[in-house]
């Protein structure tokens, strides 16, 4: 058992020691970083559907605010990168607090409201002024790419989110959260502030998202409100996740880098079929594999859960 | 002004009739089934683009289409409910899998729709010598007088069907009382089956008719349509079959007059505002009494 953990350790240190020296590799490292991309993503995504049970399909939202605010902070006041990706974080913090009274509401009309509330952030940034967000036509960081350096960003990034998350299942709150996933009113009983720790995990969930949204609009150079309120952002964070396994930490890893690779080669392949294949996916995940590969090991091997999970 | 008011007013509620029936259509599924269809709005444009290509194959109009598209949206609803509800119900979350699968197949229609039809956009020619006939003080396209009458008779007959036979007060019943239905012998599962091939039906004429009331399609429409069945069901109340007509009646309103004040790009704002203040404010909707059943 223990040889077990000591290789997964061991397999972990080392697939971080490959990702650090990706960039010296080969010269496009752009696979790699949205590999780690959508590991946060996938990982943040987990934090509030895989531990308190709360479907955002607006989810897209704190990444798309991200990448306006870095975009804008950044060619209209010319305040340095890092600092931008610090207030993108903060701007998605605050987004989620604004729509924090949403949490109210439970299943369903939670998800569909927090998808409305995506729509029309997408319709209000697409109609700002101009000299604001640039209209449909974006905001171009043309002058701050820099490839190497924004990886190592994302790669900090996913690190912090996935330790957060490992940290959290851990964690006091981590155990309240799940008690509240599986029976509200039992843990209410129990003396759990349902609605303050639903608040800090709903916080935690938008933090990762933005800043990783500020990285990428650094990484690609370009924002436009297309691509930063596509639904296929929300779509994708839970293909991933729910394919690798909700509610574990690893889950949401392998089910991103397992799932980014086949939806990478799709789309290099048969570019038409991706939306196909991701909507066959979705209603597959669902009806044949709804706990993920890791979580329907561990039911099959229950030895297993105390290595991975 | 106030001519440019009442013809907004007048538009408006032709538009609500139309997301009326869509709305009724959702709203029985999801009275019978707890399933909020995701891909509802998708099914409309799946309609659509099959009376686009039955205006092209046999030049049939939108309005002849509809006996064609009616019974096939039925058939289809038969059959995918038999295919996924069996899984469904036994999942551990019926509600949000149902929902997931949903999304899943809205993304499926919306890849076959690009596949088959292309991204370009499509319209079909109207059927009428005029494109818009002049009442009283008020200019209406034509389209949108047809379509919203062929919605009324539609949704007529519902209210009929719902209210007058035995099927539809046992459709009612189940909305009502799943459980003390399935104690009085009425057999659930395959009222369940008949009642999502209906809301598919429905929601295939709205697609037909749709051709006449907005004469562009684009694949990517039907989101948006899905999105305005459920804020006119919540504003209706969910499971409250007619209430959907009366929400749909309001949504129309709300969207076309504000159209006439503010930029016409914001005016889908309003409506979803609409939504997110109904669902904290009232979440049992206009007409809806609070739920005593949990």
């Amino acid at each position: 058992m223990n040889f077990l953990k000591k290789i997964t350790w061991l397999i972990a240190v080392l697939a971080l020691l490959f990702l650090l020296i990706v960039p010296k590799l080969s010269v496009s490292n752009a696979f790699v970083f949205y590999m780690l991309f959508w590991i946060t993503l996938a990982s943040s995504f987990n934090i509030i559907y895989g531990f308190v049970g709360y479907l955002p399909f607006g989810f897209v939202m704190f990444y798309g605010v991200g990448t306006y605010i870095t975009a804008i902070l950044w060619s209209r006041f010319q305040i340095p990168i890092p600092l931008c990706i610090l207030v993108s974080g903060l701007a998605g913090v605050l987004l989620a607090l604004l729509f924090a009274p949403t949490l109210r509401l439970r299943g369903i009309y939670f998800s569909i409201v927090n998808f409305s509330c995506a729509m029309v952030l997408r319709i209000v940034v697409a109609n700002m002024p101009e000299k604001w967000t640039g209209g449909s036509f974006g905001i171009t960081l043309s002058h701050a790419y820099k490839p190497v350096l924004s990886y190592y960003f994302m790669f900090v990034l996913m690190v912090i989110t996935v330790l957060v998350a490992f940290l959290l299942l851990k964690s006091r709150l981590g155990i309240a959260l799940r008690c509240i996933r599986d029976d509200e009113a039992a843990a209410s009983t129990m003396g759990i502030d349902v609605g303050l720790c639903r608040l800090k995990a709903w916080i935690l969930a938008a933090l990762f998202p933005s800043m990783a949204g500020g990285i990428e609009a650094w990484y690609t150079a370009i924002v436009d409100p297309d691509t930063s309120f596509n639904l296929m952002i929300t779509t994708k964070a839970i293909v991933y996740s729910m394919f690798g396994g909700l509610g574990t930490i690893i889950g949401p890893i392998l089910g991103a880098v397992f799932m980014y690779c086949l939806d990478d080669f799709i789309w290099g392949t048969f570019p038409l079929l991706n939306l196909l294949v991701l909507g066959i996916m979705v209603v597959f995940l669902v009806l044949f594999l709804p706990r993920g590969i890791v979580g329907s090991a561990t039911r099959k091997w229950p030895r297993l859960r105390g290595i991975i999970r | 002004m106030f001519d440019l008011i009442l013809m907004a007013m007048a538009s408006g509620l032709l538009m609500g009739i139309l997301y009326g029936l869509i709305g009724i259509g959702m709203n029985i599924i999801y009275g019978v089934m707890r399933v909020v269809n995701f891909a509802h709005g998708e099914f409309m444009m799946l309609g659509a683009y099959i009376a686009f290509s039955l205006h092209r194959i046999l030049n049939l109009n939108p309005i002849e289409s509809i006996a064609v598209v009616l019974p096939l949206f039925f058939v289809i609803g038969l059959l995918l409910f038999h295919l996924l509800n069996p899984r469904l119900q036994r999942s551990d979350d019926p509600e949000m899998a149902s929902f997931l699968t949903f999304f899943g197949i809205s993304l499926i229609i919306t890849s076959l729709i690009l596949l088959i039809w292309k991204a370009d956009p499509r319209s079909i020619p109207l059927p009428f010598d005029r494109a818009s006939l002049l009442l009283g003080p008020v200019f209406m396209p034509t389209g949108r007088l047809v379509s919203g009458g062929i919605c009324m008779l539609a949704v007529l007959l519902i209210s009929l069907f719902l209210y007058r036979t035995y099927t539809g007060k046992a459709i009612r019943a189940i909305i009502e009382n799943r459980e003390a239905v399935s104690i009085l012998g009425i057999n659930v599962q395959k009222l369940s089956a008949i009642v999502f091939g209906m809301g598919l039906a429905m929601v295939a004429i709205t697609g037909c008719l749709i051709t006449l009331a907005f004469p562009s399609l684009t694949p990517v429409m039907g989101q948006s349509y899905t999105l305005i069945a459920f804020a006119v069901i919540v504003l209706g109340g969910l499971g409250t079959p007619l209430g959907a007509l009366l929400g749909g009646l309001v949504y129309g309103l709300a969207e076309s007059l504000s159209s006439v004040f503010l930029p016409v790009a914001l005016s889908p704002v309003i409506a979803f505002l609409i939504l997110i203040l109904m669902v904290l404010v009232r979440p049992q909707g206009l007409l809806g009494k609070v739920s005593t059943r949990v």
